[in-house]
């Protein structure tokens, strides 16, 4: 009992790093019509990024400042300049297509331009466990934990309780009707642009410490964010949230009591079991039939 | 350009391709086949992306299953022949299988069904070593025979192939010249007016992913051969998303935008790599980052992809 | 019991509603139509009436109430259920296929009334149905544009292509959807004549959304005023233009 206790709670952690990926891919979908196929690469560079202030010898917590900061610049206006306000008019496609194509460039120019290998990173938090009521728990996955929910907390205070959220989430459920009624959709929609950057950048901090900065390390969160917000629901900020502690759990689970190599299929298995029997995801609306 | 001086052209084009390849290298032979190979898939994922519209991540789950039937089967001893047929009406079966329920829901559904599918499909190959080996994959494909000849020889099997990409462009090109194609593009302009009219969007969906997904399996039935030993390796959910990019880099809808975008993801990387000159080597390390920017920076000019190119100089002299 | 409906009811609505929350767009519509009549349905912005369209039409589910069409229960069928019935409809907005050549257009409006899945595959690049398409191509005076795509022409060319395209496969029922809205006024006499012409030799029912009141008064026998989602006066155009409710409704706004 004690082992799945521990199991449960550190697949929790992991969850929480899933679901802040999530939480922001789910928001640019419904704020801003975008999937984004890049997501996982939003992670990958702020980890790079903050190994590069730390080279240039800042502390750990002023990297990953400094690296918001970047992010929301590039990642969050500058992506929505760039690539999403070009395109968007053309439909969805053009645009999945273009985030495949900066996933694909962002990838090789970290892989070609700096390094293919694996770098070491710090972790935030002390090393080592501790004992309650049996159960060991690292201070790691406690601090994961406090840091996700923290994040995870203030956003929804803020998009609950002011007045500036509430007219995000306006333009969320129906954009053209917020335009209507005066919001300015446009400043709405970069804010979640620039929410979703912050959240890559926490996410990059809380996953690298275990998973090491590589070229490619986007590719695994990339995907697990994706489905983690597909078998939530997709139109749901709640159900990435679900989505990504679940899987973190499953994942834990299935590990310890079936298999380490079935660990992997946990995430495929849960997409593709909701989307055959459950499309809007385990919190989602089913939505009614398009116009 | 008239549609007869097009077809000239291309005439021209093939057999020009047909002679060039008697006095090519064996390594630039094998390149050209490959390329054959590559696009019958991409062919088939043109119908998918450019005729329904819809958008599949998948298309190399589909091109592996076609590739481990063929090498299974194959070593078994059946006739390349009679593999050819059974690879694509396996793929046409699951295509349909696959479609089907994510069609029900919403349209965008089918692209995470297909993104899923490949993840497990790959996972299956890698996992599932008594079938498909594992990691290790399978060795010592046989070339297909012809009336008791063996082609192993690089030159016949791509004429072989080629003849047969030929053959199947062909005969989607006569599907897509038949009421069929006038319906995949109404689906695709307007599917609400199409809906309205009588064309059952479901149905004309399904139909273009699966035949789609046949074509795919074809491709692989000659891509096993080809390189005569597969592992899960060429199958993973990245090279359905280059050949998704290579359909609408090329212009998806059109007919021959696989061609050009297919030269670009296979024939590029290996002229870059194995060029004399020093930079274009160095190129190779930088190709696909170089290929990614081209997509977003084509998605943001063109994004009717390079030959919607000639429609805009059409217009832009229309207005004059 | 309407004022001066047809009894041989082709189309029945009964008591149409459709709530969007508190909002009652359309609230408790009902009237008939019989075979081969042309009515009118005119209102005030936002009194609901393409909201009544879309909820015959399987665009959207009715919250309750009956329509009913040669006494089969059509309600909140899907538009290619209600296709299959002979029933069409043109947009308030556009709806061509932009890419496809005015005659092709034409065509795939019919063609998946023609035969099976399986012999269409088989069949000439046409479907047959070239001949058919010319004619309504003549009728439309759309010859000199036949062959080019539907998505260059003006916009007056390509309400008239979309209108074509509704009456291709002879539907019995057709709901047409403000078919004068930004349209040359030189063209909707023109566009009258077509429907007048239509309506004959085909034999069809109209039901006609339009603001144009010259156009509707001039088409249509039997026209219906809804305001607010209600139907508000119902009879022959001179009775309706009369009545001092409707034209309240309309100076009123």
């Amino acid at each position: 009992m004690g082992d799945f206790i521990q199991l449960v709670f550190s697949g929790t952690a992991t969850g929480a790093i899933y679901a802040l990926a999530a939480l922001g891919f789910t928001l640019l979908w419904q704020a801003a019509g975008v999937i984004n196929f890049a997501q996982g690469e939003f992670v990958m560079l702020p980890a790079f990024g903050m190994l590069f202030f730390m080279a240039m010898g800042a502390p750990l917590w002023l990297a990953f400042l400094l690296t918001c900061a970047l992010a929301m610049l590039v990642l969050g206006y500058g992506f929505k300049r760039v690539i999403v306000d070009p395109l968007i008019k053309h439909g969805v496609i053009p645009l999945v297509i273009a985030t495949l194509g900066v996933s694909i460039a962002v990838k090789s120019m970290v892989r070609a331009g700096y390094s293919a290998e694996a770098h070491p990173f710090p972790s935030p938090f002390p090393t080592g466990q501790f004992a309650l009521a049996g159960i060991n728990i690292s201070y790691a996955d406690v601090g994961t934990l406090l840091m996700a929910g923290l994040i995870v907390f203030f956003l929804q205070s803020f998009l609950n309780k002011t007045v500036t959220g509430r007219a995000m989430q306006a333009v969320a459920q129906n954009t053209d009707a917020a335009k209507v009624l005066g919001f300015d959709v446009k400043r709405m929609v970069l804010y979640v642009f620039l929410i979703n950057a912050v959240l890559a950048v926490v996410a990059a901090l809380l996953v690298t410490p275990t998973y090491l900065a590589k070229f490619d390390m986007g590719d695994s969160i990339g995907q697990k964010a994706f489905f983690a917000a597909i078998i939530g629901g997709f139109n749901q900020t709640r159900g990435a949230l679900l989505g990504g502690v679940l899987i973190g759990i499953l994942e834990n689970v299935v590990g310890f009591y079936v298999s380490p190599a079935y660990k992997e299929g946990v995430a495929l298995v849960l997409f593709l079991a909701v989307i055959l029997f459950r499309p809007e995801g385990l919190l989602g609306k089913s939505e009614e039939r398009k116009v | 350009m008239n549609a007869r001086r097009k077809t000239l052209l291309l005439s021209f084009g093939l057999v020009v391709i047909a002679v060039a390849a008697l006095f090519a290298k064996r390594s630039e032979v094998y390149l050209l086949t490959l390329t054959c190979v590559y696009l019958m898939a991409t062919f088939g994922l043109n119908l998918t992306v450019g005729y329904a519209g819809q958008m599949s991540l998948g298309q190399a789950a589909f091109f592996g299953i076609g590739a481990y039937i063929a090498a299974i089967a194959m070593k078994a001893g059946v006739p390349f022949l009679v593999v050819l047929p059974i690879a694509a009406i396996a793929c046409f079966a699951v295509g349909l299988a696959l479609g089907f329920p994510a069609l029900r829901v919403q349209h965008h559904y089918l692209a995470f069904a297909t993104l899923g599918f490949n993840v497990l499909v790959f996972l299956i190959m890698r996992n599932e070593e008594k079938i498909t080996g594992g990691t290790f994959g399978i060795s010592g494909i046989p070339r297909p025979s012809l009336f008791g000849h063996e082609l192993s020889g690089a030159v016949p099997f791509f004429y072989f192939t080629f003849v047969s990409l030929i053959l199947l462009a062909a005969l989607v090109w006569w599907m897509l010249r038949s009421p069929w194609g006038r319906a995949f593009a109404a689906l695709r302009d307007n599917p609400i007016r199409a809906e309205s009219l009588g064309v059952n969007i479901t149905a004309y969906t399904l139909l273009a992913f699966a035949i789609g997904a046949a074509c795919a399996g074809i491709g692989g039935a000659y891509y096993a051969s080809l390189v005569e030993f597969i592992e899960p390796g060429p199958f993973h959910f990245s090279t359905s998303l280059l050949m998704l990019l290579a359909v609408i880099v090329g212009g998806s809808g059109r007919f021959m935008g696989p061609v050009v975008g297919t030269i670009i993801i296979i024939l590029l990387p290996e002229f870059l790599r194995s060029s004399n000159v020093e930079w274009l080597k160095f190129m190779q390390k930088w190709y696909l980052a170089f290929f990614g920017v081209a997509v977003i920076a084509l998605m943001i000019w063109l994004p009717g992809g390079i030959l919607s190119f000639g429609d805009r100089f059409k217009a832009k002299r229309a207005t004059k | 019991m309407s004022a001066a409906g047809p009894t041989n009811a082709f189309l029945e609505v009964k008591d149409v509603r459709k709530q969007y929350g508190a909002i009652k767009a359309v609230d408790g519509v009902s009237f008939n139509v019989g075979t081969g009549e042309i009515v009118g349905v005119i209102g005030p912005n936002g009194s609901g009436k393409t909201t009544l369209f879309n909820s015959i039409l399987g665009q959207i589910k009715p919250t309750s109430g009956d329509v009913t069409f040669c006494d089969e229960d059509i309600t909140g069928m899907s538009p290619l259920e209600l296709s299959r019935r002979g029933v069409g409809r043109t947009f308030q907005t556009l709806q061509v296929f932009v890419k496809l050549s005015v005659r092709d257009n034409l065509i795939a409006a019919a063609q998946e009334f023609k035969g099976t899945l399986m012999s269409r595959l088989l069949a000439k690049p046409d479907a047959g149905l070239g001949e058919h398409a010319d004619r309504m191509i003549e009728l439309f005076r759309l010859q000199h544009v036949a062959a080019l795509p539907a998505g260059s022409l003006s916009y007056g060319q390509q309400k008239l292509i979309d209108i074509a395209m509704a009456f291709m496969p002879a539907p019995r029922l057709v709901l047409l959807d403000e078919p004068c809205a930004g349209v040359n006024p030189s063209l909707v006499d023109q566009l009258r004549e077509l429907l007048v012409e239509l309506n004959k030799s085909q034999g069809g029912s109209f039901v006609v959304i339009e603001h144009n009141m010259d156009f509707i008064m001039k088409l249509c026998p039997h026209v219906i005023c809804m305001v607010e989602g209600k139907v508000l006066s119902e009879g022959p155009p001179a009775t309706v233009q009369a009545n001092p409710q409707v034209l309240e409704a309309y100076l009123g706004n």
